[in-house]
């Protein structure tokens, strides 16, 4: 019966610190990755008014219904370029990576986005990467090409992936 | 008691196993959302605004001038039965003022300078503002949009040495930059 007791008591225990460390961790940094990808750290920061932190987590938003819409200037029109520099950072804090060094790769599935270090160097990729050294940042922008896209919303997700250690 | 010691190992184990992967960043990955509403050129940023008849947003929401008959505002005149011509007639010159604007809706509030040019049929030329003894229609300008404000464009064809019956077509391309335009004069 002690047995029993003592078994069935241990998953309860251990179910518990799961829990006491969930709480621990999620709670005091509202821009936490630690449920979803398994890591507690942030590197993404969003520079106004084309990006902004939705429930925590980089949007780029252009559209009217971005809170930082300010009344006018409802997107972007079709077959249009548009470049934007500085859309978001990259910030490698370095008491929350613990690297020296990060690299840092952002990649779009499509063409529609492209992607470039800023300032605009006057090129683009749709996969970019760059090394950020300790608690420095670097801006990213953005290029936009609505050529043969039609009249209404578009997303797309961009994957942002970071390394410790240098780009090699 | 042996089993109690190996239970509290087991937890400190964890404990260190949960510590370790926390402190160590190893790698980090993460989709990130981008949301774009493609609007017609009278909404969005920079935007293309018809002030004439002869000018409209298309269905795909792109700024069409049109002199023609296939201009829908035309058959709007024409149900209304309004007689309305259906286009310029040879060795003339036409000046329309207000044909089109463009305005800055850029949501930084910065000025932009923007740079039209136009490639097509060489009878038709452009030209910012008011038509004056000195304005200089060209198929090329620069011009100085401050935010929030609109600046109209002009259109101007001379259809000299055309013959009836010709079609006129080509093509505006509006490239902008941030900052004022630099003074060229």
């Amino acid at each position: 019966m002690r047995k029993i007791l003592k078994f069935t008591v241990l998953p309860i225990i251990l179910v518990m610190i799961f829990f006491a460390w969930g709480v621990f961790v999620v709670r005091p940094i509202p821009v936490v990755l630690a449920v979803e990808d398994n890591v507690s750290v942030s590197i993404e920061n969003p520079l106004p008014p084309y990006a902004y932190l939705s429930q925590g987590y980089l949007k780029i938003d252009i559209s009217n219904q971005s809170p930082l819409y300010p009344g006018f200037g409802e997107g972007l029109s079709p077959d249009t370029v548009y470049v934007f520099d500085d859309v978001f950072e990259i910030y490698n804090n370095e008491s929350e990576t613990g690297a020296a060094v990060i690299c840092v790769v952002i990649s779009s599935s499509t063409p529609v986005i492209g992607l470039f270090v800023s300032p605009y160097p006057g090129t683009w990729s749709q996969s970019i990467d760059f090394e950020v050294p300790a608690n420095q940042s670097v801006q990213v922008g953005m290029r936009f090409d609505t050529t043969g896209l039609g009249l209404g919303d578009y997303n797309q997700n961009i994957t942002i992936q970071a390394f410790g250690g240098s780009c090699q | 008691m042996k089993k109690i010691l190996g239970i509290f190992m087991l937890i400190a184990g964890i404990v260190i196993a949960v510590t370790a992967s926390n402190a160590t960043f190893a790698y980090f990955e993460a989709d990130r959302e981008v949301h774009i509403a493609i609007v017609p050129d009278d909404n969005e940023l920079i935007d293309l605004v018809p002030l004439q008849p002869y000018a409209y947003i298309n269905d795909n929401g792109m700024l069409v001038i049109d002199l023609g008959t296939t201009n829908e505002n035309y058959w709007k005149l024409v149900e209304k039965n309004i007689a309305v011509g259906e286009g310029v007639s040879p060795d003339s010159v036409y000046v329309f003022e207000h044909m089109f604007g463009i305005s800055n809706h850029l949501w930084e509030q910065v000025p932009i300078c923007m740079n039209v040019t136009y490639s097509g049929s060489g009878a038709i030329k452009f030209f910012v503002g008011e038509y004056t003894n000195e304005t200089v229609a060209a198929h090329e300008f620069l011009v100085t949009i401050y935010p929030g404000e609109t600046v109209p464009i002009g259109m101007l064809i001379d259809s000299e040495g055309l013959d009836a019956g010709e079609a006129l077509s080509g093509t505006l391309n509006f490239d902008a930059e941030l900052g004022e335009c630099e003074e060229e004069e």
